[in-house]
């Protein structure tokens, strides 16, 4: 007799009946550990952004998205109004100049991923499903990394935009622009991941919110100030190596090495050094940030 | 000034990890003026240690460490519950205030001015005619401001944390380099104004902005304003009670 | 404890009190006056209980109406702390400090100096026997230690009037019974004592008047007994016990103040809704059938008989 039956079946008598009204098992298709997975990844994905939370839960996430907007709307809006090449913000230099931001998001945002989930003590029931560990460990990253990468394509897709309706001639301009595309898709790639993946590092390892933010903003604020510190007055092989110590730097000359175009105010520039340095250390930054978040959650008491 | 909340509050502020994670952050900056006495140019001394103190120091350490004394001092009493045992006494909530505000100021202080002191003599080797005591007392005077609005911040809003990290980095931060005018509402460019202006710094070494008149009117204007804000929050703070 | 001549407890008091935030109404029109003794408040979670202990205590404004304590107004009068004792619900308190520093600290905020705080605190440890543990840090107090502590606290300046929001919770029955009768005996010195409860059981043992709070207003007050007599639109239940109760039930059944009779397994129970001409009328009807009654108990003048109806009204 399955379950079914038996529910559908109440005790019966001639002048009455009783219901059950209890628990139903299911025997329908279970959707495998991908599903879950994805399922993950998406409610991670609109957590980054408070979609589906209280309205105070969106003010940071929204509230940056906003900022990070406003100085490419404004320069599309003063190219339309005075063309002439007059913006300071391209695609090369626009997520350098946005650094603060950038860690903000995710310093903010990476404790609001995993704190919770620490704090009160809700792993048990995720790991008893279909989920391994290291997927729920991926997939919190990959959310993570998914709405950096979001909130760094915004803008540059705002630029884009701009250019092409500022332009008197649309096939032409669509023709110019066409040769960044690679750099206005894959800049913000190459940016979200690493930090996604040092932030998620962090965060992972402390249930306790604040300390987590504290903890990403120091770190990225201390080694960008002992970066330029030392790049500035040490000796030699010091001054050259001290601007990688900044993982924005990193960043920035891996997007170089890709995409050309060397910033004139970035340490890039002085460090002279071979651009696919930058870009291995970056990869070498993100792999080791997932390794660490990974190792964290195989090893967590759940 | 209550000695029974102050110990309260030093107790609570001073909790092992808090301290490690300022000491480490103390750490690096040591650790790179030793670096730079090892392996830098002796003739950049000056320079090195003005930019280490202004950078490392002013720019990155001061607030850090205001803002995780700052937003505890009160934010995590009202946050565990606490709060309630200090606000049921026969205490004018100034006193409850000033005193946290005292406590908090003095942990960042010393956990800022130390290292930085230590740091700059370091670097310079020795107080560099005055650039050291300079910046080390202006990150004094900041230290204190920066404790006073962040206090007030923890009684504004729940998540102080946050808000304060995006004053300091987007305000002081981003919009400070772009817009010219923000540098008088920064108090890490008053910061600078007062260590040249106390160090008697030269230029070459040190170029703070802002003068020295202005820096000390809206130094003090936030001081008295963030403080009389928090004393009016506490002053009509509600507890409800319910299950939160 | 108290000296001679002290003034009888301060009285609270709440007219027309209501608190909303927004749309919500936390606190419904209440008003009721608390002279000394012991009063529980009772009510469903989300009822408004804790909300009404706040404002007592001064840490909630009234949207409108008034509290006030000792006629004057609850909400930011710092000075009147010296007078309240509070016992809040969460269970945070300083996890670095042991019990007997925590009531130190409390004494001496409350305004005593050093040797008179230290023996202040001590008396009042002693009150809620909590001696044992009172030089271990309070981190590692079970729950119900952790209760003691605060109450200690809250006692610790002698105050006349103690507000204790559900101060039972995690108490095992032996700690509860004391801490019963702690609240007793201080009742009895002519405190005030207001404690809020979701639990029939405590607020029947221990209050002696009864605030009955349903989604934000005052369902019913006063003794549960009295309040039960003044349900008269809900018929009174009894159980009897006779020599033989069928043929008694047939011959109530006949009666017109007879609601209703069941008999249920040995068991006869009879609703009626005038309980007083019931019980004059029964020891008739059972001699003029020759049968002899061996009890006759009212089955439903429990608190929780008075509570689901009250709540479901």
């Amino acid at each position: 007799m399955t379950r079914r039956e038996a529910a559908v079946a109440p005790a019966e008598s001639a002048t009455g009946a009783i219901y059950d009204l209890g628990y139903r098992g299911y025997d329908g298709p279970r959707l495998g550990r991908r599903a879950a997975f994805w399922t993950l990844f998406r409610a991670s994905l609109r957590a980054a952004f408070g979609l589906g939370r209280s309205g105070r839960s969106k003010i940071v996430p929204w509230g940056l998205s906003a900022i990070i907007l406003i100085p490419a709307a404004v320069a599309g809006a003063i190219e339309a109004i005075a063309p002439g090449n007059l913006s300071p913000f391209n695609y090369a230099n626009y997520l350098w100049e946005m650094q603060p931001l950038l860690a903000l998001f995710v310093a903010a945002q990476a404790p609001e991923l995993v704190s919770g989930d620490q704090r009160n003590h809700v792993l048990s029931l995720y790991f008893s499903h279909a989920l391994a560990r290291s997927d729920y460990a991926l997939a919190k990253l990959g959310a993570l990394a998914a709405a950096l990468f979001g909130l760094a394509l915004a803008p540059l897709l705002v630029i884009l935009a701009a250019a092409l309706l500022v332009s008197p001639d649309l096939p032409a301009a669509i023709g110019d622009q066409a040769g960044s595309l690679p750099q206005v898709f894959g800049s913000p790639l190459i940016h979200a991941i690493p930090l996604a993946a040092i932030s998620m590092a962090i965060a992972s390892w402390t249930p306790r919110r604040a300390y987590a933010t504290g903890a990403i903003i120091a770190v990225f604020l201390v080694s960008a100030a002992v970066g330029s510190i030392l790049a500035e007055a040490g000796r030699g092989r010091i001054s050259q190596v001290a601007p990688l110590l900044n993982p924005f730097v990193l960043l920035d000359g891996t997007r170089a090495w890709l995409f050309g175009a060397i910033l004139p105010d970035s340490p890039v520039r002085d460090a002279n050094l071979a651009l696919p340095v930058f870009g291995v250390l970056a990869a070498l930054l993100a792999l080791l940030g997932t390794v660490a978040v990974l190792w964290r959650y195989r090893r967590i008491a759940a | 000034m209550n000695g029974v909340i102050a110990r309260i509050t030093l107790r609570q502020l001073l909790s092992r990890r808090r301290t490690l994670l300022l000491l480490l952050l103390a750490g690096v900056l040591v650790l790179v003026a030793g670096i730079f006495r090892l392996a830098g140019e002796e003739a950049r001394a000056l320079r090195f240690t003005s930019g280490l103190l202004a950078n490392l120091g002013v720019r990155t350490l001061m607030p850090l460490v205001a803002l995780l004394f700052g937003t505890a001092a009160i934010g995590a009493e009202i946050e565990d519950g606490t709060a309630v045992f200090l606000l049921a006494k026969p205490l004018s909530r100034r006193t409850v205030v000033l005193t946290k505000l005292v406590v908090a100021a003095a942990c960042s202080i010393v956990l800022t001015c130390g290292p930085m002191l230590l740091a700059g003599v370091i670097g310079a080797g020795g107080l560099g005619d005055g650039l050291v005591i300079g910046l080390v007392a202006g990150a004094a005077i900041g230290s204190l401001l920066y404790c006073a609005v962040f206090v007030a911040l923890s009684l504004v809003t729940g998540r102080a944390l946050v808000f304060g990290l995006a004053y300091v980095l987007i305000w002081e931060g981003l919009l400070a380099g772009l817009f010219a005018g923000t540098r008088t509402f920064s108090i890490r460019q008053q910061t600078l104004a007062f260590a040249e202006a106390i160090g008697h710094i030269p230029k070459a070494i040190l170029d703070a902005p802002l003068d020295l008149t202005t820096a000390a009117v809206v130094a003090a204007a936030v001081l008295i304003g963030a403080t009389l804000l928090a004393i009016r929050r506490l002053s009509s703070f509600e507890i409800s009670g319910e299950a939160a | 404890m108290t000296a001679a001549g002290r003034p009888v407890g301060e009285a609270v008091e709440l007219t027309n009190a209501s608190r909303w935030y927004g749309n919500v109404v936390a606190v419904n029109d209440i008003s009721f006056r608390l002279d000394g003794g012991v009063t529980g408040l009772l009510g469903p979670n989300g009822a408004g209980k804790s909300t009404i202990l706040h404002m007592v205590a001064g840490f909630l404004a009234p949207s409108s109406g008034s509290v006030t304590v000792g006629g004057a107004p609850s909400w930011r009068q710092p000075e009147m702390y010296r007078r309240i004792g509070l016992v809040p619900e969460r269970e945070a308190v300083y996890p670095f400090l042991t019990g007997r520093e925590f009531a130190v600290a409390m004494a001496r905020l409350q305004g005593m100096e050093p040797p008179a705080a230290a023996e202040a605190a001590a008396r009042a440890i002693g009150l809620v026997e909590l001696e044992d543990a009172a030089d271990r840090p309070i981190g590692g107090y079970s729950k119900g230690m952790r209760q003691r502590a605060k109450v200690a606290a809250a006692l610790v300046h002698d105050p006349p009037i103690l507000l204790l929001d559900e101060p039972f919770n995690g108490m095992d029955p032996r700690q509860r019974l004391h801490m019963m009768d702690l609240l007793r005996g201080m009742a009895a010195e002519g405190r005030t004592i207001l404690f809020s409860s979701h639990i029939l059981e405590e607020v029947e043992r221990l209050a002696e008047r009864v605030l009955v709070i349903v989604a934000g207003r005052l369902a019913a007050s006063g003794d549960f007994r009295e309040i039960r007599r003044l349900m008269t639109d809900r018929p009174h239940t009894f159980t009897l016990r006779s020599s033989d109760d069928r043929a008694l039930a047939s011959a109530l059944v006949a009666e017109p103040i007879i609601a209703g009779a069941a008999l249920d397994g040995g068991l006869l129970t009879v609703r009626t809704t005038d309980f007083g001409a019931f019980s004059r009328a029964v020891t008739g009807i059972a001699r003029r059938h020759g049968i002899r009654l061996h009890e006759l108990l009212p089955t439903d003048e429990s608190l929780e008989s008075v509570f689901s109806y009250l709540v479901r009204r």
